[in-house]
């Protein structure tokens, strides 16, 4: 079987994230990039499946410019087996994402697609259930544990008030929440290794894919700072505004 | 944007006639420049008033030269001739938005009168306050008296000619010949300036009230004033004769700046105070006068520094070690930019650096007294004249360093680590009890580096030549470290002692975790924190622990960060046996065979489990080697070069980094400080 695990470049979980002066998009340039968190786990299971002999081979691939190409550098050190880069300078959104990913599926063929549940950029927690859609295929999605039994898999997921395990006929869809896996690091000397894995490029023409975005950003603002907080004198004082001011109690 | 919780420290302070633009204070402190270097000073107090404090001080400044600290190196405002320096130092910070003070003083009893042949004075003749010293100093006649009072008011005329805003009456660290007459163990005067309070306070009183007369109305007075003696003759407390002090001259003075005495109490370190930790006892001090109050305690944290302020502790936050690690600091709060805060750790190599008599160093800030001789800016590297790569194998502080300077000036920095762990020996030590502020030497150099897109970091990532050729850098940075030394062989004893090589355990077995058992016998030739640190982490793991040292004190080093006797005092509290004076000489059955260092007489052995061998580190110089051996030029930076201090490997980062950028020129010949020829 093949896995394919589609990877999103992102803006580094450890970047103090800012907005642009004029409020049009989060600031990109010159910031540091990495591979979106949730992929990182994806491409671990994916890892796992293939070292527990349950896949033999394992599909990255990324939609985005050029410099995508390091993020599936860093999927293919960690252990995937050979990776796609469908290069586009648009401003991807999750329907063209999902979109490209189907003529991926189509080309490649896998038995078992698994991506992160969402990017921590826009937050979106669209694509994998957009392209289960397309394909008509079944998802378990929020996926903290995936067990593969010939044709079929089980996916333990993560929902409001518990755990829910799923049984999904394959090719399926997964999409990996935190609890997962803990993902490995890719090394340097294994980074190095990697540029020796092959890494084809295409464009979304290739598939038959239109990305142009959809979507109009109106307006992109921090959060607001945290308030001054006050000192009260007695427990009394702090009930009292606990339930009055604050209405928590 | 400023986070709002910050406005409070950014509101502007009357002080008398002046007003302060924000809260921050750079306090007066030891710099290591004295009258002598006077452009290296000027760059440092310059950096701190572009950097947003908004009072900058000038360390202390000697009034006359019966007043001499010989060999350390203060500052002087004998005679007109110091002025020039002084106001071209005050041009400077006003250009900034700054004000500027000066702690004008005579240090007393505490001076030494080597140097110029003018003994000490006080009160009565008493030793000088350095009992290693063999010195007297002689007591003041009425006519010494009135000179001093003269002296202080023509020092004072002077910083107004100068274009000082704050004149500083000084009376703090025991160090003050004002404090020398306060104090009852000192003074044992029978006229007017001797004997009761009132009579001892006399010479403190007619100094201020004679400075407020020659400040007029053009510049503020401030009196530094310890509160508490934690350390000395403890006779002056914040709620004894301290209190009454600050009651007497209350509304006298325009601004109170209060600490604790002496030096070592002031400056405790983050191993032995936590943040604040002078709150005790000058809180009082806002209760008792209506005038603004200044005070320090190794503030790193602005929260900290708030609640200060908003609690009524303080009015002014000062800081001395704060604003040498990161003279940005107000800026960056000002600007909301609180993660690239550069924390101090709270470890005294500034404070090392002024005893023994050298230019201001810090581990935190390399560039410290390299602003006007290398031109090192604290927050700013030169760009790079076209953008390399570079690979750093190693991220301990100086590899870290490096890879932060090689980035700002526009490099591609790749940085690799073997262990899983980034940040090298600081992270690892500081797991060690006392020592947990030193990881903010990894944690500030991190935090920056996860934040450029030009920099890969690695951890996990062992790599030999062969993959150091593969990676195609056109530079290669080595800061692998230094591992301990197992053999015994150290500072006092270069070669190797008998039965420690293949039993004795070193530092570096201990933070990888191996598993210790008492009775435990450390034997120290390293004469620095790792041997001491150890053994109270290990005794309070409950192990017996004895220590072992051939020099006559423990850790002499820590003398000069000032901590040596509250480590000793630490090691006692938790029952570890010292042996100083003791020199090792083999280890045989679980007992370690000694002799007295000085006389070579036997002495009984030293019994225990595991021996744990504390002596020098040593670089592996393999890798550089096998590199050489390909031809791949490369450079050996930071304990992989000479193991050092954490200060010291900081700034072989910082260095070897500016010289790859070709920033420097030729190693030494930095801007010299040129004495005035006469002849």
């Amino acid at each position: 079987m093949k896995v394919l695990v589609p990877v999103k470049r992102v803006v580094d979980a450890n970047v103090k994230v800012r907005v642009k002066a004029d409020g049009s998009a989060v600031e990109l340039a010159n910031v540091k990039t990495a591979m979106n968190p949730f992929d990182e786990i994806a491409v671990e299971e994916a890892i796992r499946l293939k070292e527990a002999g349950k896949a033999e081979e394992i599909i990255v691939v990324s939609i985005g410019p050029q410099q995508a190409q390091e993020t599936l550098r860093t999927a293919l050190a960690m252990g995937a087996d050979r990776a796609i880069l469908v290069k586009t300078d648009e401003q991807t959104e999750p329907l063209g994402v999902a979109k490209v990913l189907k003529g991926v599926v189509e080309a490649v063929k896998p038995g078992l697609v698994i991506l992160g549940k969402q990017a921590i950029d826009d937050d979106s927690n669209q694509t994998g259930q957009m392209l289960a859609a397309l394909l008509g295929w079944a998802q378990g999605t929020f996926a903290s544990k995936v067990v593969i039994d010939g044709d079929k898999a089980k996916v333990t997921r993560e929902v409001d008030g518990g755990l829910q395990t799923v049984e999904l006929k394959m090719p399926a869809i997964v999409t990996a929440d935190l609890r997962l896996n803990q993902p490995r690091y890719a090394s340097l000397p294994n980074i190095m290794k990697a540029k020796k894995k092959p890494l084809d490029e295409k464009s979304p023409a290739d598939y038959g894919a239109d990305v142009k975005p959809r979507l109009k950003v109106i307006k992109t603002e921090e959060p607001g700072g945290r308030k001054a907080g006050v000192k009260v004198n007695s427990v009394a004082e702090l009930v009292d505004k606990l339930k009055n001011e604050a209405g928590v109690l | 944007m400023m986070d709002p919780r910050y406005e409070v420290l950014f509101e502007t302070v009357k002080i008398g006639p002046v007003t302060a633009p924000n809260r921050f204070v750079s306090m007066p402190h030891a710099i290591g420049h004295s009258y002598l270097m006077p452009n290296g000073a000027i760059g440092i107090r310059e950096t701190r008033a572009e950097g947003g404090w908004g009072i900058v001080s000038m360390q202390l400044s000697e009034i006359d030269p019966t007043s001499d600290l010989s060999g350390l190196p203060y500052e002087r405002l004998w005679d007109d001739g110091d002025v020039r320096t002084h106001a071209k130092s005050n041009e400077r910070i006003h250009a900034h938005g700054a004000l500027a003070s000066i702690e004008l003083g005579h240090t007393g009893i505490r001076s030494r009168g080597i140097s110029n042949g003018y003994p000490a004075q006080g009160p009565s003749v008493l030793p000088t306050l350095k009992p290693e010293m063999p010195l007297m100093a002689r007591a003041m006649t009425k006519e010494d008296i009135r000179r001093l009072r003269e002296n202080y008011r023509a020092a004072t005329r002077r910083a107004k000619q100068a274009g000082y805003d704050i004149v500083y009456v000084y009376a703090a660290h025991d160090a003050s010949i004002l404090w020398h007459f306060l104090q009852p163990a000192y003074n044992r005067r029978t006229d007017e300036y001797g004997g009761s309070f009132e009579n001892r306070l006399r010479l403190f009183r007619e100094v201020l009230e004679e400075t407020k007369e020659e400040a007029g109305n053009d510049i503020a007075v401030a009196v530094r004033f310890a509160v508490h003696e934690a350390s000395g003759p403890k006779r002056i407390t914040h709620d004894g004769e301290g209190r009454a002090v600050i009651a007497a001259l209350a509304d006298l003075p325009d601004l109170w700046d209060v600490n604790i005495s002496g030096w070592s109490r002031d400056s405790g370190t983050s191993r032995y105070d936590a943040e604040g930790f002078q709150e005790e006892f000058v809180s009082f001090v806002k209760q008792v006068t209506g005038k603004p109050v200044l005070g320090v305690g190794r503030f790193t944290s602005p929260d900290t520094m708030v609640s200060q302020i908003r609690r009524g502790v303080l009015d002014l936050i000062g800081s001395a070690r704060a604003s040498i690690a990161d003279p940005f600091l107000p800026r960056k709060l000002r600007e909301g930019r609180i993660d690239d805060i550069r924390e101090c750790i709270g470890c005294n190599m500034c404070v090392a650096a002024e005893t023994i008599g050298v230019e201001l160093r810090c581990t935190q800030n390399p560039t410290i007294s390299e602003e006007w001789r290398r031109d090192w800016h604290p927050e700013r590297v030169p760009a790079a004249k076209t953008r390399e790569h570079v690979l750093i194998v190693g991220s301990g502080p100086a590899g870290l360093e490096a890879a932060l300077v090689l980035a700002r000036a526009g490099h591609h920095v790749t940085v690799t680590e073997a262990r899983e762990e980034l940040g090298g020996r600081v992270t690892r030590e500081a797991r060690i009890k006392g020592l947990s502020a030193w990881r903010r030497v990894a944690d500030y150099r991190l935090y920056q580096l996860r934040q450029m897109a030009n920099v890969d970091l690695y951890s996990g990532s062992a790599v030999d030549a062969e993959a150091i050729a593969e990676f195609e850098a056109d530079h290669v940075l080595l800061a692998t470290g230094a591992t301990w030394r197992r053999d015994g062989a150290g500072r006092s004893r270069l070669t190797p002692v008998d039965g420690f090589e293949d039993v004795a355990a070193t530092p570096d077995d201990i933070l990888d975790g191996m598993e210790i058992r008492g009775p435990v016998v450390i034997y120290d030739d390293d004469h620095y924190y790792m041997a001491n640190a150890l053994a109270v982490d290990l005794a309070v793991r409950g192990l017996e622990v004895q220590i072992v040292t051939p020099l006559p004190t423990l850790a002499p080093w820590m003398a000069q960060t000032l901590e040596q006797p509250r480590m000793i005092a630490e090691l006692k509290s938790y029952g570890v046996r010292m042996h100083p004076n003791t020199a090792a000489i083999g280890w045989a059955n679980g007992a370690l065979s000694v002799v007295r260092s000085d006389t070579g007489e036997e002495l009984p052995a030293i019994g225990g489990t595991t021996l744990l061998s504390v002596t020098v580190r040593m670089p592996d110089p393999s890798l550089s080697e096998a590199l050489a051996a390909r031809g791949i030029a490369h450079r050996v930076i930071g304990d992989a070069d000479a193991p050092g201090t954490i200060q010291l490997v900081v700034f072989s980062g910082h260095r070897n980094a500016r010289e790859l950028l070709g920033q420097e020129p030729a190693p030494g010949h930095f801007k010299r400080e040129r004495p005035t020829l006469f002849y």
